[in-house]
């Protein structure tokens, strides 16, 4: 199976913007190609991770439009949706075509343009990735799915807020240092704490932003990878595992069996450890998500991954930081570019640019992605190549 | 099961998840349905409080995830809002189903 790489990174600022979706998505992409030194005429394949651009912005058929826009050839164009992970699954159908030889250069993209409708629209496109049958009839929201889990977990743990309050205030300090975070602003556990409730116990600080914004990646041959960029970094592992979408079907609501073994199976394939494991970006969208996805990908025992911000473990400076970007709370998560911004995120660490957050020494990073309460994840583990 | 305690549901003939409603099929599989007797009673297996501001309605919603003696969850409103009483373990009644949203109270002894 042929070695994939990736040669080139492009991010706009997340955030509040008045560009389109499409001009959002060309200015991302025009970044990663400027940033691997190639041009359009060497992209073989397209894909684009996209949750809902004819709900938000009324446009469909969105992968051959930001292609024309870009200048892309009549190359093979593809939208990939999977909720919140349409990002992760995207880039993994980008690995999987030049594994396969299908291609040797694929452009991987992911954009979304959430700020151009009011929040109760927001809501109500966001929970269509739910089971609408079962949950439509009482207007749950995400946030209120996040609140079961939260509550669940606080009881089966024996823990209050105050043991999860740290994890946003590490992610938006850890946001405050990067430039295209959505939210820089540093908050306090009291903050967290005393925020006006969206759906209780989850209150505002402990929900990731409506935000626009997009992300893209180059993704090479890695026989090719060295002669087109001077520090491509290699895709040691990608892969994707499904579970159930309702609520009530789940056995457990505070694991996310998807998560579970697209992990192990990454570490299966990767080779690694989890103590090889450098940096991580993983899917912050409630606070909540964080502990369990530490979990769940076994770095810390059930039940114990609250300890690890408590113990500093997450911290940068910590032995293994977590979402050094800031995470979705911070960085902001216009829902289909976050599985690529994360990517975006732990190539920067791996060559050693990610300025005042760097982790130093970073040679191993991960990145987990997800959608709706866990039906859909992607892992994927980067490395220096040596 | 005394009929207090029990009601009848429509289940799918084939993948077995319920529906609140009669459909003519499965919203799932298209199978049939069947009607199936169930205990009304269940566990407070999580909730959440929703607040009235968030919903533009006159009180706060408590949404509640019931395991029921049958050993499947239902999702559901509690009828009243005893938020300052209400724990995950509660025992939990069916109250009404009404165009499927399902609304329980505190069972008797809670």
């Amino acid at each position: 199976m042929r070695g994939v790489s990736i040669i080139g990174i492009g991010m706009t600022p997340f955030g509040s913007s008045s560009e389109s979706i499409i001009s959002l998505a060309r200015n991302a992409c025009e970044l990663s190609l400027k940033d691997a030194g190639i041009d359009q005429s060497q992209i073989d394949a397209f894909y684009l991770g996209n949750f809902a651009g004819e709900s938000f912005s009324g446009q469909n058929h969105l992968a051959p439009l930001i292609s024309n826009v870009i200048g892309l050839n009549s190359i093979p164009c593809t939208r990939v949706e999977g909720a919140c992970a349409s990002g992760g699954l995207a880039l993994r159908q980008g690995v999987m075509a030049i594994r396969s030889g299908e291609a040797d250069i694929v452009l991987v993209c992911g954009v979304e343009k959430m700020t151009i409708v009011n929040n109760q629209t927001v809501n109500s496109i966001l929970s269509s990735a739910g089971d609408t049958f079962q949950e439509h009839p009482l207007e749950i929201s995400f946030p209120s799915l996040f609140a079961f889990i939260t509550q669940r977990y606080m009881h089966e743990n024996k823990i209050s807020r105050k043991e999860l309050s740290s994890i946003p205030v590490k992610n938006h300090l850890n946001g405050s240092l990067n430039e295209k975070a959505h939210i820089r602003k540093r908050i306090t556990e009291k903050e967290v704490l005393n925020a006006r409730q969206i759906s209780g116990p989850i209150g505002l600080l402990d929900c990731s932003p409506v935000s626009d914004g997009s992300a893209a990646i180059i993704l090479c041959c890695s026989k090719i990878a060295s002669d087109l960029n001077s520090e491509p970094i290699s895709i040691l592992a990608s892969t994707q595992y499904s579970d159930l979408v309702s609520s009530i079907e789940k056995e457990s609501i505070v694991s996310f069996e998807a998560t579970r073994k697209a992990s192990n199976s990454a570490f299966d394939i990767s080779g690694l450890e989890r103590s090889d494991i450098d940096v991580v970006e993983l899917h912050d969208c409630f606070t909540v998500a964080e502990p369990i996805a530490l979990e769940d990908m076994g770095f810390f025992k059930k039940g114990e991954g609250w300890r690890g911000v408590l113990d500093g473990v997450t911290f940068l400076g910590g032995s293994m930081p977590v979402n050094t970007s800031g995470g979705l709370k911070s960085k902001g998560h216009p829902v289909g570019a976050t599985g690529i911004a994360q990517i975006y995120e732990l190539v920067l660490q791996l060559r050693n640019r990610a300025g005042q957050r760097q982790v130093p020494g970073a040679r191993y990073a991960l990145s987990q992605n997800m959608g709706g309460i866990g039906a859909t994840s992607t892992v994927h583990i980067l490395g220096k190549m040596e | 099961m005394s009929l207090q305690n029990s009601m009848e549901i429509y289940v799918c003939s084939s993948c077995k998840r319920f529906h609140p409603k009669k459909n003519a099929h499965c919203y799932y599989c298209n199978s049939s349905l069947i009607l199936k007797e169930i205990s009304k009673i269940g566990i407070l297996y999580s909730f959440t409080q929703v607040p009235r501001k968030m919903i533009d309605r006159i009180e706060d919603q408590l949404l509640v995830l019931v395991e029921m003696d049958d050993e499947f969850k239902i999702l559901g409103e509690l009828q009243n809002n005893f938020s300052d009483t209400v724990s995950i373990g509660m025992k939990m009644k069916i109250v009404s189903i009404n165009d499927r949203k399902i609304i329980f109270a505190l069972a008797d002894g809670e």
